[in-house]
């Protein structure tokens, strides 16, 4: 007899605690109808990419030296270097420079290690094409000049958590423009100064 | 309890490769009576890459993209690994700065690889909703390391003596924002999972294992630490900077799925005190104010010292692994994560042995399944928290 009023108070107390712990976990799911979402609509929307972001390689003709570094730190030799020495001038004068996007990984290597600078990674990461020889880009299609986010009317753009103010960690809550969290070293240069003026010394 | 004797014919069934709940490319020979699990056998290789051979025919400088792509959810622990290999057998310093960064850089990745874990283990049980928070903040982490590193996943941050750059104006700021945001989302995981009913009836006593199997099994992190050893090679091998910083090893004593939820879990905030406490203690402080120091001191300031740099020397793409051989660890958010390295004096690694953590933790998975369920497989086989990429390599 006890044994049966204990299953049924063991059952009762079972069903209870689930429903309040259930009840729990929705009050959880429920709070988020009040939270704004964090998707990105992407064609409409664009991130803007960080920084050091590292998309598309930009190359300047003139600057390169035919050193051929990119070429050793790529992970599998990427870069096609086309060069003639230059006898009279005792010079490398470089033909053609290619790199194939389809191959690429994008780890920057080349630009990192690059002496004279000629190296450069862009923002643009889009770069679908129909026929994968078209990422084969040489160096006219390497020297063009990145897409803008920012510039494109039909685009609202958004930016990322670390370029937001201090505080605000949803790129929809400030326009993109906001400045974004840190102070610039000259400000701080300026607290400092201010500071050991205020401080008299000795 | 007392069950009517159904013995059916032993049932073989294969699951995965492409199974969702496979995590990747791993396959499952289960041999089945009626839903009892009799044997399992996995079978392995599908992604498998050759990342040891390959690294025998390249410099660190060109084989540092690659390592990402053994554990791409915890992509800074392999590159730490890899630039930690060379850097020990080379004595190459490290500043302390970059330590600071390097640690930062690592625990940020180690909550990031924990609550994929989260959001995948839950769904594999049947819990979709934590997926997707989970995603939410897992976000940030990846928008964190895109501003300091340049890619989201595939950073190539990490150099030998160093990092590759210091972290940008305002990452600090942001870094710490994100913490002070992130611990109360922890709460609200623990509020929707860990009392759950259904998922406790889904993990608790499954997949037990006992502390002597998970030692003898050479199981490594929350896989050991679940089953009731106090074993962290953060603490063990006191590696970066992490004897500065105030934290405690989290372990857990029953050894089943839901204490390595639990470890998991408490590890997420574990390791967000330790990036907080690391910000805090971080020589030089964010970089804009060491910029403004050195601007202030002028060429010959303390702020332009050793100790303040971000790396010690820009290493060479002619970098060359020293004659010797030795292993070097740390520990990876699914264990120890380590690398065998032979030099021979010349720029390409003679032997370039990697111990992933998941690869040996799997080899417990048949001992855990037998005898469960069939439906406990996916229960069992998302809290060792495997990642092909590194299985396989």
């Amino acid at each position: 007899m006890f044994g049966f009023l204990k299953q049924v108070g063991d059952y009762t107390r079972d069903a209870v605690q689930a429903a309040k712990y259930i009840g729990q976990g929705m009050a959880v799911t429920f709070d988020h109808m009040r939270r704004r979402p964090i998707t990105v609509q992407y064609p409409y929307e664009k991130l803007i990419p960080s920084e050091r972001f590292r998309g598309r390689i930009h190359f300047e003709f003139d600057k390169c030296i035919s050193c051929e570094v990119c070429v050793r730190v790529c992970p599998i030799n990427l870069p096609v270097v086309d060069y003639t020495y230059n006898t009279t001038m005792k010079k490398k004068e470089l033909k053609s420079y290619s790199i194939d996007f389809g191959v690429c990984i994008f780890c920057g290597n080349c630009v990192e290690y690059c002496p004279t600078n000629c190296l450069s990674m862009t923002e643009e990461y889009d770069l679908a094409t129909y026929d994968r020889h078209d990422l084969n880009f040489d160096n006219v299609a390497l020297g063009r000049m990145p897409y803008k986010v920012t510039d494109d009317p039909m685009v609202t753009p958004i930016r990322e958590l670390t370029y937001l103010p201090k505080g605000v960690m949803g790129g929809h809550e400030v326009p993109h423009t906001a400045p974004r969290a840190g102070k610039r070293p000259e400000d701080i240069l300026e607290e400092m100064e201010a500071a050991s003026v205020e401080m008299p010394v000795g | 309890m007392a069950t009517i004797e159904t013995r059916a014919e032993r049932m073989i069934l294969n699951m995965g490769p492409h199974h969702p709940s496979m995590h990747g490319v791993l396959r499952l020979i289960v041999t089945l009576d009626g839903e009892n699990v009799v044997d399992c056998e996995p079978v392995l290789g599908y992604l498998h890459r050759s990342m040891e051979k390959i690294a025998e025919n390249r410099t660190v400088v060109q084989y540092l993209p690659y390592v990402t792509r053994w554990d791409y959810l915890a992509t800074m622990f392999t590159e730490a690994i890899t630039v930690n290999a060379p850097e020990k057998l080379a004595d190459v310093p490290v500043p302390k700065r970059a330590s600071y960064i390097r640690m930062i850089m690592l625990e940020l990745s180690r909550v990031a690889s924990h609550l994929l874990w989260l959001g995948t283990f839950v769904a594999d049980i049947g819990a979709q909703t934590p997926f997707f928070y989970v995603f939410r903040e897992r976000e940030m982490i990846y928008d964190l390391f895109e501003a300091a590193t340049g890619m989201r996943m595939m950073h190539n941050y990490f150099r030998v003596g160093g990092v590759a750059a210091d972290l940008p104006y305002g990452w600090v700021d942001k870094c710490e924002d994100f913490c002070q945001y992130f611990l109360p989302k922890v709460d609200e995981y623990e509020r929707l999972i860990t009392n759950n009913p259904i998922f406790r009836r889904r993990v608790e006593g499954i997949g037990t294992i006992t502390r002597d199997e998970a030692i003898a099994w050479g199981l490594s992190g929350p896989m050991l630490r679940g089953s009731g050893v106090q074993w962290d090679l953060r603490r063990v091998d006191r590696y970066e900077c992490y004897d500065e910083l105030d934290w405690e090893v989290q372990w857990e004593t029953a050894g089943d799925c839901l204490a390595r939820y639990f470890v998991r879990v408490r590890e997420m905030r574990e390791s967000t005190k330790m990036v907080l406490q690391c910000l805090r203690q971080m020589p030089g402080g964010p970089y804009e104010n060491l910029e403004a120091q050195r601007i202030a001191g002028g060429p010959k300031s303390e702020w332009n010292g050793a100790e303040y740099q971000f790396i010690s020397k820009k290493p060479s793409p002619t970098f060359k692994v020293p004659k010797g051989e030795h292993y070097v660890r740390v520990e990876a958010p699914k264990g120890e994560l380590g690398v065998y390295l032979i030099g021979e004096d010349s720029v390409f690694p003679w032997r370039w042995k990697i111990r992933p953590p998941g690869f040996i933790n799997l080899q417990v998975l048949p001992q855990l399944v037998r005898g469960m369920k069939i439906a406990d497989i996916m229960a069992i086989l998302g809290s060792v928290d495997i990642i092909m990429g590194e299985v396989d390599r």
